[in-house]
């Protein structure tokens, strides 16, 4: 039965068009897969159809030609399938806010694996044991753990069936698929996701698949594990470009990456003005009882800069308040002691709304947020998109096709922009968010994420279009978990690492902690 | 490799039956918004058959100016609803002091009852009328007013709700960082590109809750409640009709069939005014509901 369900042709519709179809779509038995492809494309989908736990009656979907329904029947008696796990990219949906995390953790099978098996599992994830401990005795409601603690826990979870797995005896194979598992994971967390992955796999090897987008993978693995190119398998789902909903899925051809990424270097802006400051955030911004500090790579606490034709990027762990110090800066939270000035203007104590709106907001900076999803109007139609940045709603429509086929290809039709953009793939979606950022040719340019469910072929597009900006002489801040492009397009001394103290100011009795808690 | 075989017969027949299925589940409220229209077209058939001229036409005139009310109360509440929300919106902007004052002058508003509201502005319409008597269309716009006035407040709640939602999500902050006025994004972004079929629903409800206020507040004053007003001055509606001595009559006849069975069939004929009112009151609330419940449930609003 396993051998049935190894390659499946997958077709996923809805009454009015094709979602997803492919053919052959599956995984190597006994390899680790990587399936990379830009957001929205199917991938998660198609895995679920894959694995049967996507629920019946929301699509209409046709498995090696037959009904959904026969294939979700099958799957559930596979023992392939029935011994593995799926963790789900979106961890906030999953725990019962009625049952203490470790109960949860605890559940059905996952009870069966011994509390040393158990707790060997969860000190991969926290190697604090009184953290994780704590942890296990709360509810999620009213604790609320945090986008990365959720996304460890439900790692936890699949590490303890893959124990339960490796326990048995004379048992054929197991699939594991994690779906986007580092999304909420700065890249410490996720390197040790992908170590106890790999040293699981050793002892006894299964079936997996990380679903995910963060092509760094590539090359931590190359560096860390390059004895393993054997057992590992790198594919990408591409869309047919001569037909509407069809995928392909394909070899990545991971060495590309590296040579992309080697190939990268920092640029600077050979304009006159280029290198003046344009923009300085004094370290020691009080927000919600904690404290941020801005420091230096020798861990100095210093200023935070902003200089025209350069980047500069924010370096933190995920969670400690990367995004905050942007909203801030732009002006949509307000902290204490804020020593912000942009554009050698003081930013005022009052009337903050005001200034922002008259002399900074689409005229002196602006910022690309991280989810597009949800910063963009899935109401409006694309054109409309940048018709609403026109106070008269006045827009050249060969200038915004032009633009447009700089970001998404020579091929898109007129048509492209008269599509709602709730009907647009995850990665069309980033791009027309990074694009509605760009086109507004501001001084200041915030990018919370800007690769962030985009293909290797978009991100070298962000890339581009990124260093172009600097070359024009303006100032580019950047918040990114892509550690090893970012660092290779921003020199060190543009680099800030962002620490967070509890309690309020420094004179406060607040400390700035060292650099040795640093990523 | 075989070619994937997208269309077979059997995974036409299965999405054939599932579109099919799916069309006539979403149908709902569109059938039932053609029940009500044929009901009430059966029962005016029906009238015209059955009851004297003059009686028909009280009736007719009644349900327009029924319906004339409850349209354009809802209309107006939209628009008040609509200020209202943009009103606390900016207040809220504005500062701690101003969104304090409108808070306060909101909460009082809203503490009014809703039958007590309606019952003073028949109060003021009896009192303008006795000094100067108006043609129809201002006491109907009047009384349309009354009714949005104490109905609007729960229609700009739910406004305010879908601005808080989007406020909260990236959506906002995302246009105002470049450089949208709130205003835009408040009324086009948000409200008519975001809110229609939420706006829509509630409409329907509105729609629901003026008809049946208005027949609920003109049967009370047409009993008796006040000596100033009566049907002379008031204009026609379902409830002052069914306040009417003829109306009460048939009613209590389809009590007495109760006891006597064999008078049913004659209700139908003989006391076919008060009969028929009640029929189209509650025949019009329970389609307004089943429209609602089914609009809401497919929209999954």
């Amino acid at each position: 039965m396993a051998d049935n369900l190894s390659s499946l042709n997958i077709n996923i519709h809805t009454d009015q068009r094709c979602l997803a179809r492919v053919e052959s779509f599956g995984f190597e038995t006994g390899k680790i897969t990587f399936l990379l492809g830009e957001s929205g494309i199917g991938k998660s989908l198609l895995s679920k159809v894959y694995m049967g736990i996507m629920p019946p009656r929301r699509l209409i979907i046709d498995v090696n030609g037959k009904p959904y329904d026969h294939h979700f029947a099958q799957a559930r008696r596979a023992p392939r399938l029935r011994d593995g796990f799926f963790v789900f990219q979106e961890p906030s949906s999953h725990f019962n806010p009625m049952r203490t995390i470790g109960q949860q953790l605890n559940e059905g099978q996952l009870g069966r694996l011994g509390p040393e098996a158990g707790n060997t599992v969860l000190q991969a994830f926290w190697p604090d044991k009184s953290v994780a401990e704590n942890l296990l005795k709360v509810y999620p409601k009213p604790y609320r753990p945090s986008g990365g603690e959720k996304q460890r826990l439900l790692l936890a979870m699949a590490f303890k069936k893959i124990a339960l797995y490796q326990k048995k005896k004379n048992t054929g194979d197991a699939l594991f698929i994690f779906d986007e598992p580092s999304g909420s994971l700065d890249n410490a967390a996720r390197n040790r996701f992908l170590d106890e992955l790999i040293t699981r796999y050793r002892q006894k090897p299964f079936t997996a698949v990380v679903i995910t987008h963060d092509y760094t993978i590539v090359s931590h693995l190359s560096r860390h594990y390059a004895g393993l190119a054997g057992e590992v398998a790198w594919m990408e789902l591409l869309r047919d470009t001569k037909e509407e909903g069809r995928l392909l899925l394909k070899p990545f051809p991971h060495h590309s990456f590296e040579a992309w990424l080697a190939s990268l270097a920092p640029v600077r802006s050979q304009l006159d003005h280029s290198g003046h400051e344009i923009l300085r955030l004094k370290s020691g911004v009080s927000i919600w009882e904690r404290r941020f500090a801005f420091l230096d790579a020798r861990g100095r606490e210093v200023d935070f800069t902003l200089n025209r034709g350069e980047a500069t990027y924010i370096k933190a762990p995920s969670g400690v308040g990367k995004t905050t110090m942007a909203k801030i800066i732009m002006g949509l939270l307000t902290a204490e002691q804020t020593g912000l000035t942009i554009l050698n203007r003081p930013v005022p104590e009052t009337g903050k709304r005001a200034f922002y709106a008259r002399y900074i907001w689409g005229k002196q900076a602006t910022m690309v947020f991280q989810h597009a999803d949800e910063a963009l109007n899935g109401e409006l139609t694309v054109e409309e998109v940048f018709k609403v940045l026109s106070p008269g709603r006045n827009v050249n429509r060969q200038k915004i096709m032009r633009r447009l086929r700089e970001w998404f290809g020579d091929r898109i039709p007129e048509t492209f922009l008269h599509r709602p953009v709730k009907y647009l793939s995850g990665g069309q979606k980033q791009r027309l968010n990074l694009l509605r950022g760009f086109v507004q040719n501001t001084d200041i340019l915030i990018l919370d994420e800007p690769l962030n469910g985009l293909d290797l072929k978009s991100a070298a597009l962000v890339i581009k279009k990124i260093q172009e900006r600097q070359r024009d002489g303006k100032a580019i801040l950047i918040i990114s978990h892509n550690e090893d492009i970012m660092e290779k397009i921003i020199p060190g001394e543009n680099i800030f690492y962002l620490e967070a103290a509890s309690g309020a100011s420094k004179k406060d009795g607040g400390s700035v902690p060292s650099l040795h808690t640093m990523p | 490799m075989a070619k994937f075989p997208l269309f077979t017969k059997k995974t036409n027949k299965f999405r054939k039956k599932n579109a099919v299925q799916k069309k006539r589940r979403d149908k709902k409220e569109i059938t039932w918004f053609k029940a009500w229209l044929g009901g009430l077209g059966l029962t005016w058939l029906w009238l015209y058959f059955f009851l004297n001229a003059p009686a028909r036409q009280k009736i007719e005139t009644a349900m327009l100016n029924t319906f004339a009310i409850a349209v354009l109360a809802t209309t107006l509440a939209l628009a008040l609803a609509w200020g209202y929300a943009l009103t606390v919106y900016y207040a809220r902007r504005k500062g701690r002091f101003t969104e304090q004052v409108s808070d306060i002058l909101f909460s009082t508003w809203r503490a009014l009852p809703q039958i007590l509201g309606l019952l003073f502005g028949y109060v003021l319409l009896a009192y303008f009328q006795q000094s100067q008597h108006w043609a129809l269309p201002p006491v109907l716009f009047f009384l349309a007013l009354t009714v949005a006035l104490v109905v609007f407040p729960e229609l700009g709640d739910l406004l305010l709700e879908r601005i808080a939602y989007f406020q909260k999500s990236d959506f906002f902050d995302a246009m105002r960082v470049s450089g949208v006025r709130d205003s835009q994004i408040i009324n086009y972004d948000i409200l008519f590109k975001n809110s229609r079929v939420h706006i829509l629903n509630k409409l329907i409800a509105v729609f629901g809750m003026t008809f049946f206020l208005l027949i609920s507040v003109d049967f009370i004053v047409s009993v008796g409640l006040s000596q100033s007003v009566s049907l002379v001055n008031m204009p026609k509606t379902l409830g002052n009709i069914l306040a009417h001595i003829d109306s009460k009559q048939d009613i209590l006849a389809i009590g007495r069939v109760l006891s006597h069975p064999g008078q049913f069939i004659s209700l139908f004929f003989t006391h076919l005014q008060g009969v028929s009112v009640a029929f189209i009151i509650v025949f019009s609330l329970l389609a307004l509901y089943k429209i609602s419940q089914h609009f809401s449930r497919r929209l999954e609003i």
